[in-house]
């Protein structure tokens, strides 16, 4: 049998290239491999920067082109609007999204963006575990009251902030109700080498404010973020409103629908800042609440009992 | 010379100010000053090691820089309003103090701001809001406001300055160091007191002092809508900037009695600041502290009785004594009624009482901004379930504490610099014949 | 023929690895190797490998592995070429589409993945046997009720072209990070099998949508996946935001123009009296000239 078979090294670079493109440009060769799967981070990858300078990129935070302008940034990817929907019933705080995202962003411990609240929305009503990322809202207050435009609210929905033009006001902390906002008190210790970008947030800047940004470099390889992969329980779904389809890595839903038959809510809808995140109630649920507090440390638990103080002393 | 003359010479000698600085003068100076030093080095330690130094964390953001910023734009009011409105009134008695209101104005609008730079993670960055500005933000608008306050104020100061820098310049007996006078000229622009001249000066303090009023407004009105814009309870109230324009012609009238009450004593003015214009100006702070009270009792009464569970759980924190309840008894009641009943009750009035009414209301004018700024953060809408105790309650720290003095100490250096340049009491004005006798004056 | 083979590998595998455990005395770990075989819809054939190793009972990853691919027959063997594990310990190997690779008897490939083992783990190996398989897809529309049609096809020992009956095939819509199933079939005995493509699907701009066949996870074949676009979509209308907003970069226009009237109110105000204060300096110098 002839071998057509060119030598071994322009296999390897066809192999890698190959990989590499199928990588960042296919989503769908992506999920034939395994349908939970992200480029590692650590993962090196050479590119050339829109200037020409060649750059090593972590795999993860690349984009196909190299680090984009901060217009690009600005813009988004226009006809699409991201939207998440995070399923109560299945939330037993295990908190691998909170140390997933953690690690990805190189955050501080304490300074985590997605935040696991036990909410009890009534006296008589059980308790249930709420993660909660930004809400990436329609409205956004925190993207009004910015003096200088750091924060800004993108063509496809997701809100981000610049790190480099943040003058640490901590207006937007004010402004934003829902506690997603967290500040960099100190210089971050973690020093992750990559170039920074609004889309990567990494690294983090002393003086500058931080929240989650829903991953966005990694749109582009139609890679999901890392609470939705890491949770082992499926909780939250991801995926593009206007495709009308979200999913959690392993099953695929249409949004109308899940939305419809699940009767997904956004939490305060009355405060009108039009959250992008939906959450499904809290009904036949997986776990009972109690199961969250089994890998807590001890002064986290204590944190967690101490709810709304005040209101149980006045009797209301 | 006529009477006017010797009038003015001699009171040209007690302010001109040319002797060497006394000893307690000496003394007072180089405690300022270490206060300032010390200061410095707290502000040195946050540039490098970050807000991390401060008591600040996620939720409760903003602190006492905050606090004290209010507080300071609060207190020029003294200028703003007394000065302004009495002028355009013309009324008679304003004359001996409306030169220390209008310093204590400039002063303080020139050391609030520096509470704002120390609040901003990034002081580096603070150009970006010039480059990129958005004037969507209440932050951008409170910053033109400031520039144009501080810009307005000035000018109101300096002219109202400029007879006395004529009368200094022109004077012969005393013995000016000629580089002042050569200041002093330069400053008095070739005023000579011709009838166009004092029309053209008289017509410049009249738009300024109807200018400065509606701008006062403007910039406390902006300060409270930093707050007053976001969905905080305890913040998102309609009548947030009228309630701070209020408070701070209330804190600024408290001060204007401080300030004239130290001078008098200090620099034995009691033929030109009387018993009189103390009354006066207490029977302004009897009304100012009574619209307060009516502004505070509003807001409570209302948010109270409306029982919603985000805005309950503020005001529970204020009324409960393990929190801030004990604070918030003195701040509302105490702050407000004995400044009341020391100036409108007669037989209480004196100079002593309505001063000490007057430190009684600044001390809990401070302590009712920290009440405004610290429970509503310390109240988020998702319940703040972090176990860090010092994310969950706000505790400042020395370095907060010690910028805090360094900037009072600031605020008197500051004082005691303008002094030794300009008279204290308008000398031009003092010496003048009154044009007519007013109405008020007559009836008191 | 295909069953002897990997009855074949499987007993040397053990063998090995029996043998390593009595012969090393210093314990050398083996490691597993997993391999799959896909082909993709431009005819690229992939093997995805994952190398791991149980380390106190708990399987661990193993980065920066050299792995070598090696696709062999009865007579001929060829190595394809080497790859390394990223961070996860997962690799994967692209054969072009022009390219023949040796095939045996029954018309099937076989590739094994070979890895040389360092100071502390082992040797090991993995090989997969796969037939080639085929996917054509046809799309119509009739009535306005669109179909998708599936056929699938190998190639048997003379190396023609044959269908494949009774074989699970997935049909899938593409979106930005996953497929969406829109049907799960079998082939009939023709090796057809056909599914409806939902009347309210969006599209993108033009109700452009990518429809993806698989047949996944298949024993035989591996997974075959093949995609075609359609303008089935519903279109997808989005407006650009309003450039001027609350939460823009650019200010409401009103808010602009109050802006400008209060600021020139007070600033000329100010300019005024700078004017008169140059004014009194003039009037001055005059008189003592005079």
């Amino acid at each position: 049998m002839k071998n057509n078979l060119p030598s071994r090294r322009k296999f390897l670079k066809l192999g890698i290239a190959a990989g590499a493109t199928a990588l960042i440009g296919g989503g769908s060769v992506l999920s034939a491999i395994s349908k939970v799967n992200k480029p590692a981070s650590g993962d090196k990858v050479k590119m050339l920067s829109i200037d020409g300078k060649l750059m090593e990129v972590d795999r993860g935070h690349a984009l196909c082109c190299g680090v984009p302008t901060s217009q690009e940034v600005r813009k988004g990817i226009p006809g699409r609007h991201f939207v998440m929907v995070i399923d109560l019933s299945k939330c037993r705080n295990a908190r691998k999204c909170v140390s997933a995202c953690s690690k990805m962003h190189f955050l501080e411990p304490g300074q985590e963006w997605i935040k696991v609240f036990l909410m009890q929305d009534s006296e008589d009503t059980t308790p249930y575990w709420f993660p909660k990322p930004c809400f990436h809202c329609d409205a956004p207050a925190c993207v009004n009251v910015c003096p200088v435009g750091a924060t800004f609210k993108r063509e496809d929905g997701v809100v981000l902030i610049d790190n480099e033009r943040c003058i640490g006001c901590k207006f937007c902390m004010a402004a934003c109700p829902y506690s997603s906002r967290v500040f960099n008190w100190k210089k971050p210790e973690l020093k992750p080498e990559s170039n920074y970008s609004p889309e990567s947030s990494v690294p983090q800047k002393i003086g500058t404010v931080g929240k989650c940004d829903f991953c966005p470099d990694l749109f582009a390889s139609g890679t999901l973020p890392d609470c939705v992969t890491a949770c082992p329980n499926g909780v939250y779904y991801f995926g593009d409103k206007n495709e009308d389809v979200v999913t959690n890595g392993v099953e695929s839903l249409r949004f109308s629908e899940l939305v419809k038959n699940k009767a997904a809510y956004r939490y305060m809808e009355e405060l009108g800042t039009r959250p992008s995140v939906y959450y499904l109630p809290p009904v036949d649920r997986s776990f009972p609440y109690e199961r969250g507090f089994e890998e807590l440390p001890e002064e986290m638990k204590k944190a967690y009992k101490v709810k709304r103080a005040h209101l149980k002393k006045f009797k209301i | 010379m006529n009477q006017q003359e010797i009038a003015q010479q001699k009171l040209v000698e007690i302010f001109a100010h040319f002797g060497k600085p006394s000893k307690f003068s000496k003394g007072l100076f180089v405690f300022l000053i270490l206060i300032i030093l010390f200061a410095f080095y707290a502000f040195i330690l946050q540039i490098t090691r970050g807000q991390i130094v401060t008591g600040m964390r996620d939720y409760v953001i903003w602190g006492i820089y905050e606090v004290n910023f209010i507080f300071f734009i609060g207190i020029s009011y003294a200028g703003a309003m007394i000065s302004g409105i009495l002028h355009l009134l013309h009324v008679e008695w304003r004359k001996p103090i409306i030169r220390i209101a209008e310093m204590i104005t400039v002063i303080s609008v020139l050391i609030g701001p520096i509470y704002v730079l120390l609040s901003m993670g990034r002081m580096d960055r603070f150009l970006h809001i010039l480059e990129y500005g958005r004037i969507q933000s209440p932050i951008v608008w409170d910053v033109i406001a400031i520039i144009t306050y501080l810009a307005c104020s000035i000018l109101f100061l300096y002219l109202a300055l400029i007879r006395d820098y004529a009368l200094l310049r022109d004077n012969q007996e005393l013995k000016i160091p000629s580089f002042r006078k050569k200041i002093y000229r330069k400053l008095a622009v070739n005023y000579h007191e011709t009838p166009l001249q004092k029309k053209l000066l008289n017509r410049g303090l009249s738009v300024m002092s109807a200018i400065i009023i509606p701008l006062a407004v403007i910039v406390h009105s902006v300060l409270a809508w930093i707050f007053g814009m976001t969905i905080r309870p305890g913040w998102h109230s309609t009548i947030f900037a009228p309630y701070f324009v209020i408070a701070a012609v209330f804190s600024g009238t408290a001060v204007l009695i401080i300030a004239m009450w130290v001078f008098r004593k200090y620099y034995h003015l009691e033929e030109y600041i009387t018993e009189k214009h103390f009354k006066y100006i207490g029977l302004i702070l009897l009304v100012l502290a009574g619209l307060y009270g009516y502004f505070t009792f509003s807001e409570y009464l209302t948010v109270w009785y409306g029982s919603e569970t985000w805005e309950l759980e503020v005001i529970y924190k204020l009324f409960d004594f393990s929190d801030y309840g004990a604070w918030f008894y003195l701040a509302a009641f105490v702050g407000v009624l004995v400044p009341m009943l020391f100036t409108g009750i007669p037989f209480l009035r004196n100079i002593n009482t309505i001063t000490i009414g007057s430190v009684v209301a600044v001390i809990c004018m401070w302590i009712k901004r920290y009440l405004i700024i610290v429970p509503t953060l310390e109240t988020p809408l998702l319940p703040n379930q972090d176990y860090r105790p010092e994310y969950v309650h706000y505790h400042a720290t020395w370095v907060e504490w010690s910028l805090t003095a360094g900037g009072v100490a600031l605020f008197l250096l500051f004082f005691m610099l303008f002094i030794r340049f300009m008279p204290i009491i308008p000398v031009a004005d003092i010496s003048e014949v009154p044009e007519k006798k007013d109405f008020i004056s007559e009836k008191l | 023929m295909i069953l002897k083979k990997i009855f074949q590998i499987i007993l040397v595998l053990s063998v090995c690895s029996g043998f390593n455990r009595i012969a090393r005395a210093d314990e050398l770990i083996t490691p597993r190797i997993t391999a799959s075989y896909f082909k993709l819809s431009n005819g690229t054939k992939r093997i995805t490998v994952a190398l791991s190793a149980k380390e106190n009972d708990k399987r661990v990853n193993i980065p920066n592995a050299e792995l070598q691919i090696i696709t062999q027959n009865e007579t001929v063997r060829t190595v394809l070429g080497s790859i390394v594990t990223n961070q996860e310990g997962k690799a994967s190997f692209d054969i072009e589409p022009g390219i023949t690779l040796p095939r045996d008897p029954d018309g099937n490939y076989t590739f094994t993945v070979l890895f040389g083992g360092n100071t502390k783990l082992d040797k090991a190996s993995q090989s997969i046997h796969v037939t080639d398989a085929f996917l054509e897809i046809s799309l119509n529309e009739q009535d306005t009720i669109k179909t998708i049609t599936a056929r699938v096809f190998k190639r048997n020992e003379k190396g023609e072209k044959v269908v494949v009956p009774d074989v699970p095939v997935e049909f899938n819509v593409k979106r930005l990070f996953c497929l969406y199933t829109i049907g799960n079939e079998k082939t009939d005995s023709s090796g057809m099998c056909s599914t409806e493509f939902p009347s309210n699907m969006p599209g993108d701009k033009y109700g452009k949508v990518t429809i993806v066949v698989r047949m996944p996870d298949n024993e035989t074949f591996g997974t075959v996946e093949e995609n075609k676009d359609i303008n089935w979509g519903k279109l997808l209308v989005y407006q650009t935001k309003p450039i001027r907003g609350l939460g823009d970069t650019d200010a409401p226009l009103w808010m602009v123009y109050a802006l400008l009237v209060l600021l020139s109110g007070v600033w000329l105000h100010v300019v005024y009296i700078i004017i008169l204060v140059i004014r009194i300096n003039i009037i001055g110098k005059k008189v003592i000239k005079s």
